[in-house]
């Protein structure tokens, strides 16, 4: 390679910069991570997180206002009459009633919030052709909506039938969507949707804890999304299930602990506590 | 002289033109409104099922496409005279249902336009779908329009002769076919190697399509590999039962000349009775290992099939298959199988194979849910039927002009093998280097598609692979076309023997007197 005059750094300067922030990044990763093992109950912003959550059948009430404040902070049309007659509601929390006569379920024989399960080995991933939805660092199964082609194979494949297909464009009443989140993009018509566990949130708090170079302590983390902030019980518990000091992981070796059709062998990381009787 | 259309004709053209613009009203309706104009919902405790009418009806033109263009790939490697007329009447028809089948997955998407264009750029070959999106595209409709073109050239040429609005493109396709012995003799080379190769790459859209109607997670592995093989099966007898239908009519309507032969149709009914005597205890068998199931979805499905909402339609299927098996072996006991016989059987099994389809794909959603969900129900509106039969409509019509084009009556009979030629060194290399570069464009389509060698697998590394993939599919589809069309040295111009084509014309009518 020619020097050209103007240039102010030479080869060895290149060399001698790339090995110093090589250094500086691995002793940064080190420090980090001693950090972390000080300080187990608390994350540091860009590390590799399990998000998930514990659902508490013995506190929960079956208020549903989980699934109201879900959908009023993920801008989920309101349904209206009009809407409700049209039976194709959308509920990324919503609440599981067993069918009479049906064989219990794990759950039990009452009725029971369910949002979207998380899974480890997400059916509705491996079978997206276009690869609109995905598994985040994180572990949040989330959705690119833009890139949905509402070819509802991830609809088909779930075996928790947790995704909702977004049958008619948004409708707000009066028309006016400045009610909206505007931390949450409106989805269109003809693209599938589902619980994110308010990835907006997670993200927001973790970029904050980046910019002021704090750790996530896990009790900012545990009523965070808006099913858990609003629960009258706190029967909703929110966390990280790669930080073993976190409450979800403590709750996740409850003998109370049970994962929904756990036998299907997807990894559901929401689960559920409920008392043998 | 050009002939003008009849009454009959008309009247076919105005009802399809009547078909087609219902369905394209109706699907405007959907573009519109959103997909709530049909009968789908979400499943679970939506209540329905995502998938309806359109993908039931993809799956059936899929898998008829298929084993049509099997049966077609058949009749031409096996030489077999009887089943000449199979071969020239199945092309077409393959063709016109897969562009139904892709028109119908079109119609299903929630965003078609974006539909086109993501999968286009993003497509992933993990997920069972871009088989069919690339097979569909690439292999079925492609390949099998050139093995079409390819295989009537001679008759193209022929028909070239005479004045028609289709001769200028009748002699561009049939351009610079002379009939010679060297011709003939490459292209039942290439007949033979084009019709061996497509019968693996036809069955891989078909398995693909059977795995995504099939596999759930919640699934015994028995259950789903029976299930998978019932669907490939009665594909395949759902082909040949259409195939007859297809032959009587062409029959009837273009003449003797143009249809299939007795023995075609007792060779046929033959391979009818073979599908359906192994498909039929492959349905019981699933059923079976339905109800055996522990696991609540699949014995809540199996019980819905059997004794409940799906009950009628469900015995209506197993009732057609049994009257289609038990018409096809009564025929073949008495060593009678009379061309009625196996048409009607063949209606009854294509019937049979619309019921299958519905169910399989419709039932899984509303009742085999693995939680315990209210049974769901589905019943299709006017606007699904109306798209589909504008499909059917635009189909057809599509094929109307492809048969004035290529008539189903044949002027030239190539039956007898012709003798093997020196090999021409320089179109030997060319189509090995044409067939090279579409494996290798093919190759790195897959693999910067699939991410290969990477840790995630969400986007291709180059936007816009599966194109190059299938690209490269395409160009591997045109390999016999180079073969057979590369220009022909002098020499071998002059020494070539036209005279040959002229024989042929005098066998073939010999054969039509």
């Amino acid at each position: 390679m020619s020097k050209s005059p103007g240039k102010l750094t030479t080869r060895r300067q290149v060399l001698t910069l790339a090995a110093a922030s090589t250094a500086g990044a691995a002793l940064s990763k080190a420090a980090k991570a001693a950090g972390h093992s000080a300080m187990p109950s608390s994350v540091r912003a860009g590390e590799r997180h399990r998000f998930g959550m514990a659902i508490d059948l013995d506190r929960c009430l079956r208020c549903q206002a989980c699934v109201v404040a879900c959908a009023a902070e993920n801008n989920v049309p309101p349904l209206g009459e009009a809407r409700s007659a049209l039976t194709r509601p959308i509920h990324w929390m919503d609440m599981l009633i067993p069918h009479a006569g049906s064989a219990d379920s794990e759950l039990g024989p009452g009725p029971a919030p369910i949002p979207c399960m998380h899974c480890e080995r997400p059916e509705c991933v491996k079978v997206c052709p276009v690869g609109a939805t995905y598994q985040a660092d994180d572990g949040v199964v989330t959705q690119i909506w833009d890139r949905c082609v509402g070819c509802r194979y991830c609809m088909a494949a779930c075996p928790y039938g947790r995704r909702y297909f977004n049958w008619t464009p948004p409708a707000w009443p009066g028309a006016d969507p400045s009610s909206a989140n505007p931390d949450v993009a409106i989805r269109p018509a003809g693209v599938v949707e589902k619980c994110t566990l308010c990835q907006h949130r997670i993200r927001a708090v973790f970029e904050r804890a980046r910019l002021d170079d704090e750790p996530v302590v896990d009790a900012a983390l545990q009523r965070l999304p808006a099913c858990a902030a609003t629960c009258p019980t706190r029967a909703i518990t929110f966390g990280d299930l790669a930080d073993p000091a976190s409450a979800l992981s403590k709750l996740a070796k409850d003998p109370r602990a049970v994962h929904l059709l756990a036998r299907l062998g997807t990894g559901p990381k929401v689960f559920y506590l409920r008392g043998r009787r | 002289m050009k002939r003008r259309p009849g009454v009959f004709v008309l009247s076919v053209i105005g009802l399809l033109s009547g078909m087609l613009v219902v369905g394209a009203y109706a699907f405007f309706q959907q573009l519109e409104h959103g997909d709530v104009v049909t009968g789908m919902r979400s499943v679970g405790a939506g209540g329905g099922a995502v998938w309806g009418l359109y993908v039931v009806t993809d799956g059936f033109f899929l898998g008829l496409g298929c084993a049509i263009m099997a049966c077609a790939c058949v009749a031409r490697f096996s030489r077999d005279r009887n089943l000449e007329a199979v071969a020239r009447i199945a092309m077409p028809v393959a063709i016109t249902c897969f562009l139904g089948a892709a028109l119908c997955v079109l119609a299903d998407q929630g965003r078609p336009l974006a539909a086109l264009c993501n999968l286009s750029l993003f497509a992933r070959p993990q997920s069972p779908m871009f088989v069919t999106f690339s097979s569909v595209g690439a292999v079925c409709l492609f390949a099998s329009l050139v093995h079409c073109v390819l295989s009537r050239r001679s008759d193209l040429a022929e028909y070239a002769k005479h004045p028609s609005a289709w001769q200028r493109l009748q002699r561009l396709l049939a351009a610079g076919y002379r009939g010679s012995a060297a011709e003939r003799y490459r292209r039942q080379k290439v007949g033979f190697w084009m019709s061996l190769l497509m019968l693996p790459a036809l069955l891989a859209p078909l398995t693909a399509l059977a795995i995504i109607f099939t596999v759930r997670p919640a699934r015994p592995l028995v259950l789903t590999l029976l299930e998978v093989a019932t669907f490939i099966l009665l594909s395949g007898a759902g082909g040949l039962g259409l195939l007859l239908g297809v032959a009587a009519l062409v029959g009837r309507l273009a003449g003797h000349s143009a249809g299939l032969e007795i023995r075609g149709y007792a060779r046929l009914g033959k391979a009818l009775l073979l599908t359906l005597s192994l498909s039929l205890p492959s349905l019981v068998a699933a059923q079976i290992a339905g109800l055996a199931s522990d696991e609540p979805g699949v014995s809540a499905y199996a019980r819905a099939l059997l004794a409940e909402v799906y009950g009628p339609l469900f015995w209506s299927e197993v009732g057609f298959l049994f009257i289609a098996a038990a018409l096809l072996w009564q025929g073949a006991w008495r060593r009678k199988l009379s061309p009625r016989l196996t048409v009607g059987a063949g209606v009854l099994t294509v019937a049979s194979l619309f019921l299958h389809h519905y169910l399989l794909l419709v039932a899984w959603q509303t009742h085999g849910m693995s939680l315990p969900y209210q049974p769901g129900s589905y019943v299709p509106t006017w606007i699904e039927y109306a798209v589909v039969l504008g499909i059917v409509g635009l189909c057809l019509l599509l094929l109307l002009p492809s048969v004035r084009l290529i008539p189903f009556a044949p002027l030239v009979f190539e039956t007898e093998p012709v003798k093997s030629m020196v090999a021409d060194g320089r179109r030997s290399l060319v189509t090995l280097l044409w067939f090279s570069g579409g494996l290798v464009t093919a190759g790195l389509g897959l693999a910067l598609s699939a991410r290969a060698g990477t840790e995630a697998f969400q986007d291709p590394i180059l936007t816009g692979s599966p194109v190059v993939f299938i690209v490269g599919l395409a160009i591997l589809a045109t390999t016999g076309a180079v073969y057979e069309l590369w220009p022909e040295r002098r020499g071998e111009r002059a020494s070539s023997d036209p005279s040959t084509a002229a024989e042929c014309r005098g066998r073939a009518r010999e054969r039509s007197r």
